[in-house]
């Protein structure tokens, strides 16, 4: 392995090309016409314009990825998360055209990328699972649903048999709601993943949400790397992750990461993969789905067990037997990753655009931030809004949560707007302190949040002083702005006001 | 110099900012609003973040995100007139369910909006007759772009 095709954009893209360049390896790019400045893009040793933004002629066609790849003499793949990462044809095809795909093989993608194969395996392997409906087309659901999901009683959950991350997934209360739910779902699952099949599945209410890493090379040597609590989401997606997961204790820690590797060993898995798994309020645990590819939240795996997975994912696709066993991983301290999108929290969570005018983020110890965005970039409505993971250590829980509200309170990006505010109350709530979280946490404590509505006369104040500066000329907004102003003479405290109020300050 | 700001983009109410330099300290401003008096330093701008576009300014400050428009600007409609339907996101439309003249039940999806792989349904605020329809399958919009009129039903 020497040059390294990431088919992939945004925080991705870029922390998967650093490792690569770490390891010596030059990197590729391929970027839409929406991504032309994006880091991405710059950062890598070469660059190729895929085409239209639109992901079905850019980031999923990948005929012109293997051109590319070809073109630039690139002798691996890596997918990334998302687009084409699951593709079990794209990753037959990268082999064929003798490109190492950094991934598992083929078959166990095809085998795990298919809910139905995927459950028929996981309970052969002793895995327990969630009881579900599948038909072979829609005609037949279509005919057989109603009863099917009488069957397993409602609410049922109607699913994309061939995706994750919520797509084409909806919870369906009554008999009415069934057939509508079946339509919606197939049209957006057609969109997101190129098949409409759908399937229906017992809905476990408010369970928790948590997966094991796992890792397997090519000599049969297969480990885990810990859980990851994942419940709290929005649009079954999630938004914050952390581990490891204060409700789970050793026992069960010891059922689920027993549980992942029987699974992984059935399909043979090599490379870095995901077990997810729903974890019912009485313990309870159901098999959801393998994610066959490195997962959005692997940093704060990284951050407690001191491995690279990126570096792994790299060494394994190359041939390299791993060099450490299950013993020798071993977890330290606590880590917390909270997502940051482009999108409206007192909106339904609905996508936002615009361009990006200020932003800063704040570096520091015990903080990561994993981010794909640059100041004065244009954030489209083409593709997933995730912008940067925002990612905190501690030696506890509470020192990681703590670094986190800071990390939220400083990170600074105007132009778009972002969850970052929705997430730093998150962050300080008393419910997510005391480690309460299961998959209905935000419709349960945040379902009708807004942002501070009413704007302080201190805030009326200072946009004054904002546009008179502005206006005076250049001005550095943010707060990282490097030009220091001498401290005044005679003040303290930036803020004074006559009546004794002060900046910072609640009295 | 003075300032004046609404606290929404729809609200009626102005308030009136003045703000000068307080000679004896250099970058020092003396800022009143409404009757309540600060003094503040241009350090504190490096502290927050500021940002002002089509009257429209964007602050932030300790952690909070404020929003305030200049009220020098025109104000904008309160959206809260019956009828009209817009985009609340950027996206394509992808489906529109109701013709011109139809008649439509309060909660009926109208027309789906799509965007980051994602559906949004515009659906009726009350039961009413679709007047208009300004927009087509396959339109790329903006976020607030007018898209159907519904006239309530009451008042047909």
């Amino acid at each position: 392995m020497q040059k390294l095709l990431v088919a992939n954009r945004g925080e991705i893209a870029v922390r998967i090309m650093r490792a690569a360049h770490e390891l010596g390896l030059r990197t590729v790019a391929v970027y839409s016409e929406a991504d032309r400045d994006a880091p991405h893009t710059h950062l890598a040793d070469e660059a190729y314009l895929l085409g239209p933004p639109e992901p079905a002629q850019s980031y999923l066609d990948s005929a012109r990825l293997l051109d590319v790849a070809r073109a630039s003499g690139a002798d691996a793949v890596h997918p990334g998360y998302g687009f084409l990462a699951e593709n079990a044809a794209f990753a037959e095809d990268c082999r064929h055209a003798g490109l190492l795909y950094v991934g598992p093989s083929v078959e166990a993608i095809r085998q795990m990328g298919s809910k139905i194969l995927s459950k028929q395996i996981a309970e052969r392997a002793g895995v327990p699972i969630v009881p579900s409906y599948h038909a072979p087309d829609a005609a037949t659901l279509a005919q057989e649903g109603p009863e099917a999901a009488a069957h397993l009683g409602y609410p049922v959950l109607v699913k994309a048999s061939a995706g994750g991350g919520g797509k084409g997934m909806r919870i369906v209360e009554r008999p009415a709601d069934l057939l509508p739910a079946l339509e919606a779902g197939a049209r957006e699952a057609q969109q997101a993943f190129g098949d409409a099949t759908l399937m229906l599945e017992k809905y476990i209410p408010n369970p928790r949400h948590i997966e094991v890493q796992v890792l397997g090379d090519h000599y049969g040597h297969r480990l885990h790397l810990g859980e990851r609590e994942c419940s709290i989401q929005r649009r079954h997606q999630k938004i914050v992750e952390e581990t490891p997961a204060p409700t789970v204790d050793p026992a069960l820690r010891q059922r689920l990461t027993s549980a992942a590797l029987r699974l992984a060993a059935a399909v043979q898995y090599t490379n870095a993969g995901t077990v997810e798994f729903l974890v019912g309020a009485d313990g309870s645990v159901y098999f959801l789905e393998m994610n066959t590819r490195l997962q959005v939240e692997h940093p704060i795996t990284e951050l407690v067990t001191g491995i690279d997975m990126v570096h792994q994912q790299l060494r394994i696709a190359r041939g390299e037997p791993l060099a450490f066993t299950q013993e020798d991983v071993q977890q330290r301290g606590h880590a917390i990753e909270c997502r940051l999108y482009a999108e409206n929290p007192a909106q339904g969570f609905l996508p936002a655009t615009g361009r990006i005018q200020v932003l800063c983020e704040p570096h520091g110890p015990g903080r990561r931030i994993d981010s794909g965005i640059a100041l004065h970039q244009e954030v489209t409505p083409y593709y997933d809004p995730i912008l940067a993971k925002l990612i905190t250590y501690g030696a506890t829980r509470q020192e990681a949560l703590l670094r986190m509200q800071a990390l939220l309170r400083e990170y600074t990006i105007l132009g778009v707007t972002t969850n970052r505010q929705f997430l730093l109350d998150v962050m300080t709530s008393a419910v997510f302190a005391a480690g309460e979280t299961d998959t209905a946490f935000l419709d349960r404590h945040f379902a009708s949040w807004q942002p501070a509505v009413e704007v302080p006369d201190e805030v009326l104040a200072l946009a004054a002083l904002g546009e008179l500066v502005q206006r005076r000329g250049p001005f550095l907004s943010a707060p990282a702005a490097s030009t220091s102003v001498a401290p005044e003479a005679g003040l303290t405290t930036p803020w004074q006001r006559y009546d004794g109020w002060r900046m910072g300050g609640q009295t | 110099m003075k300032f004046a700001y609404r606290r929404s983009a729809t609200d009626d109410q102005v308030i009136e900012v003045d703000i000068v330099p307080v000679p004896e300290h250099q970058g020092s401003y003396r800022v009143t609003v409404g009757e309540h008096v600060f003094e503040l330093t241009e350090r504190l701008l490096h502290r927050a973040a500021f940002y002002k576009e089509a009257g429209e300014i964007t602050l932030q400050l300790e952690g909070r995100e404020y929003r305030l428009f200049d009220a020098s600007q025109r104000r904008r409609h309160a959206s809260t007139r019956a009828g009209d339907l817009h985009a609340p996101m950027a996206g394509k439309i992808i489906h529109i369910l109701v013709q011109p003249g139809e008649h439509v039940k309060a909660g009926a999806t109208l027309l789906i909006l799509e965007a980051m792989k994602m559906e949004q349904h515009i659906t009726a605020p009350q039961d009413g007759v679709v007047t208009r329809l300004l927009c087509r399958v396959g339109d790329q919009v903006t976020a607030g772009t007018e898209l159907v009129v519904l006239e309530p039903a009451a008042a047909v």
